[in-house]
């Protein structure tokens, strides 16, 4: 094993259930220190996708490396894993379920109950330990369920609506979280439907639909892919007088335009003219790229 | 394996924390003592054997007391007698032995679980015989109790008090695992479809292997009936030291070999139950779904119980053997014949050694269920379905 290898290697993968195709000849790599969205529509295979990374199925073909071995239960002690229909033992106490839990990934009691105490702390449930899972918010047993997620400091997260009934405040606690565990050089997988998250805090991503790889590499990247030939400029100026500039239209919020460019033209060529121009002021100037919602609804309704 | 063990200690604490636990070991003792006193004062009452049939009752007589009997087949030596006792032809045959008027002792060679009917016969026989003979050769005594009755089974030598203890076994052995199933399959149907329900699985088949995991589900639970066996047995002698003078009670020999071979059958049977109960949790959609099919296992595993007739009719027969061998009717089969003394060592044998397998293939099976139900989330794990990823097991993952 090497110690550099990706957290993540998925050759070729593929998996089906009876005459379903749910996953298509994926490959991708997931990095340490990163966080690597997973995107796709319902039933795109993200969940297959995932449960053969945790090595609950088995590809039909291909392979999957992660943590530099074989996928099995040998990585147990080393993932973190958050599913998207959450649960915890109701009937028992917050604190004994995460010292099970932590013990069942191969921590020692003491060391279980000491980390958990901690996490809890941190995330302002510590007066809860010994209350039971039940008479818990919502909320609340999402942060637990989190907590137990990382209690046992994996090498590699693998989180699938992390933030889904969370509110603006706790949803921070935890993505200050996770960017402090990707800081640690911990790989994080996360499959959620907010896309806002993605465009936040993931560094790469993969979109699938109907199993198939649809787009794949850093988020920026791929924005700058679905870019149109426009720009986005904020400010004052008679913009359809800039050479270059074939229309003009108005932008959503006040001062906002955006301008489509000629063929051949360049933004660097109409920064240069609004600059020679003089009577015009720019307070903002950027590539017009969609957001991910956008080219997420592009993607699958091209489909 | 540490895993698992980890596992067993969490369902084990899990279950004596929990009410049903306490209700079930407490009132096992209570329950088994009101019952058995009414069984054994109906006993001791003037109720007949239906079992008992004079005709089929042989005996020898060494004392010259006696001659031709209308109820008894009467022979010449021990040796015609206990030839046709042991060809089938006597359900029972006595001997009246040459020092019979000195200590009224008879002994009795029998396959009848109870002798208290054909004990009144044997009784009145003698003392219709006595009758006649001349009145200075008896002694007072013998008349007002004739009988001094030693028992023999074949295989084993029984007294009185051991004939009760042997059935009291077969009936709190009955009760005893009863109750266990219950509270057993009553917690682990609750924890599976809990964990299936609250998605807890998702996180355990990370954690740990399927086979690790119904190892734990079903050591901890198996423990819970050692403890509840533990408790009973305390209060049975603690009842007996410290309780009311109780003659019924205090008359009772439990045979060692009985109880050992009892425990076996309890813990084998115990273990392969809790793991088809995992796999009924794991296949079941709701707890009452669960606990309408393992009600069914378990009215099985107490079949012997409603079939004791035909046990006692015929303790050798194609049934009897048959309920014996089944792994899920053989403890209590077994238990109730070797008391009648018809339990030949190879079916024993025989008849422990396929409990022992069914537990071996159970167990696993049990894991594989449980690993499909994990990918079966919200699809009905109809038997069609359950049949076809058994004939595909490669569309789930073969991780032990």
């Amino acid at each position: 094993m090497s110690s550099a290898e990706a957290a993540i290697i998925a050759s070729d993968i593929s998996k089906s259930y009876g005459r379903i195709r749910a996953v298509d000849g994926l490959d991708f790599r997931v990095e340490r220190g990163e966080v690597f969205a997973l995107l796709g529509p319902n039933g795109s295979g993200k969940t297959t996708t995932i449960r053969m990374i945790l090595d609950i199925l088995r590809p039909d073909s291909g392979s999957i490396r992660v943590l530099g071995r074989e996928a099995g239960v040998n990585n147990a002690r080393r993932i973190g894993y958050l599913p998207e229909e959450r649960g915890l033992y109701r009937n028992a106490a917050v604190l004994e379920v995460m010292v099970y839990l932590g013990q069942l990934k191969g921590m020692g009691a003491a060391s279980a109950r000491s980390r958990s105490l901690a996490l809890l702390e941190r995330l302002d449930l510590a007066a809860h330990a010994g209350s039971k899972v039940r008479e818990l918010s919502k909320g609340m047993q999402q942060k637990v369920q989190f907590a137990v997620t990382v209690l046992h400091e994996p090498a590699l997260i693998i989180v699938d609506e992390p933030f889904s009934g969370l509110d603006p405040v706790n949803t921070q606690v935890l993505e200050t979280l996770l960017n402090e565990m990707r800081a640690r050089g911990v790989a994080i997988v996360m499959s959620t439907h907010q896309i806002h998250q993605v465009e936040a805090m993931a560094d790469r991503l993969l979109m699938i639909s109907e199993g198939r790889q649809k787009l794949y590499g850093p988020v920026a990247q791929i924005r700058r892919q679905f870019a149109s030939h426009a720009i986005l400029v904020e400010g004052q100026g008679e913009w359809s007088r800039l050479a270059g500039v074939s229309s003009v239209e108005t932008g959503a919020k006040p001062g906002e335009a955006m301008l489509r460019l000629e063929r051949g033209s360049t933004p660097d060529a109409v920064l240069a003219a609004i600059a020679a121009a003089g009577d015009m002021q720019i307070r903002r100037f950027e590539l017009a790229t969609p957001g991910l919602s956008e080219i997420f609804i592009r993607v699958v309704e091209g489909d | 394996m540490r895993l698992a063990l980890l596992v067993a200690r969490r369902e084990y604490l899990t279950v004596l924390r929990s009410r049903g636990f306490l209700f079930a070991t407490l009132a096992v003792p209570l329950m088994a003592l009101v019952l058995s006193t009414v069984v054994f004062n109906s006993m001791n009452g003037a109720a007949p054997d239906i079992s008992f049939d004079p005709g089929s009752t042989g005996f020898v007589d060494l004392a010259g007391l006696t001659g031709q009997s209308d109820a008894f087949q009467r022979h010449e030596t021990e040796a015609q007698a206990r030839a046709a006792w042991e060809d089938g032809l006597l359900d029972s045959w006595f001997l009246i032995p040459a020092d019979y008027l000195d200590s009224a002792a008879i002994t009795l060679h029998t396959r009848l679980p109870d002798s208290e009917a054909l004990e009144e016969t044997m009784a009145g026989f003698l003392r219709q015989n006595l009758a006649l003979q001349a009145e200075s050769r008896l002694p007072p005594e013998l008349l007002a109790r004739p009988v001094d009755l030693h028992i023999r089974v074949p295989g084993r030598d029984l007294t009185a008090a051991d004939a009760g203890g042997v059935f009291l076994v077969q009936f709190l052995y009955a009760l005893a695992f009863f109750i266990a199933m219950q509270t057993t399959s009553g917690y682990l149907m609750a924890s599976l479809v809990e964990e299936k329900g609250s998605r807890v699985l998702e996180i355990l088949v990370t954690s740990i292997s399927p086979l690790q995991l119904m190892l734990g589900k079903i050591l901890g639970p198996g423990c819970v009936g050692l403890t509840q066996l533990a408790v009973w047995l305390g209060a049975a002698l603690a009842l007996r030291s410290l309780g009311p003078d109780m003659p019924v009670i205090d008359a009772i020999e439990l045979p060692a070999d009985v109880l050992l071979i009892t425990l076996v059958y309890f813990l084998l049977s115990y273990f392969l139950n809790a793991a088809i109960f995992v796999g009924i949790g794991s296949i079941s959609d709701s707890e009452q779904e669960s606990r309408q099919l393992a009600g069914g296992l378990t009215l099985i595993s107490v079949l012997p119980f409603i079939a004791y007739a035909i046990l006692l009719g015929d303790p050798a027969g194609t049934i009897s053997v048959a309920l014996t061998l089944f792994p899920l009717t053989a403890p209590l089969t077994a238990i109730i014949r070797m008391g009648m003394g018809a339990l030949p060592a190879w079916q024993l044998a025989l008849s422990l050694l396929l409990l022992l397998l069914s537990l071996v293939a159970a167990v696993p099976l049990a894991a594989r269920l449980f690993r499909w139900s994990t990918l079966l989330y919200g699809v009905r794990p109809t038997p069609g379905r359950l049949w076809r990823m058994m004939r595909n097991p490669a569309q789930g993952r073969q991780r032990a």
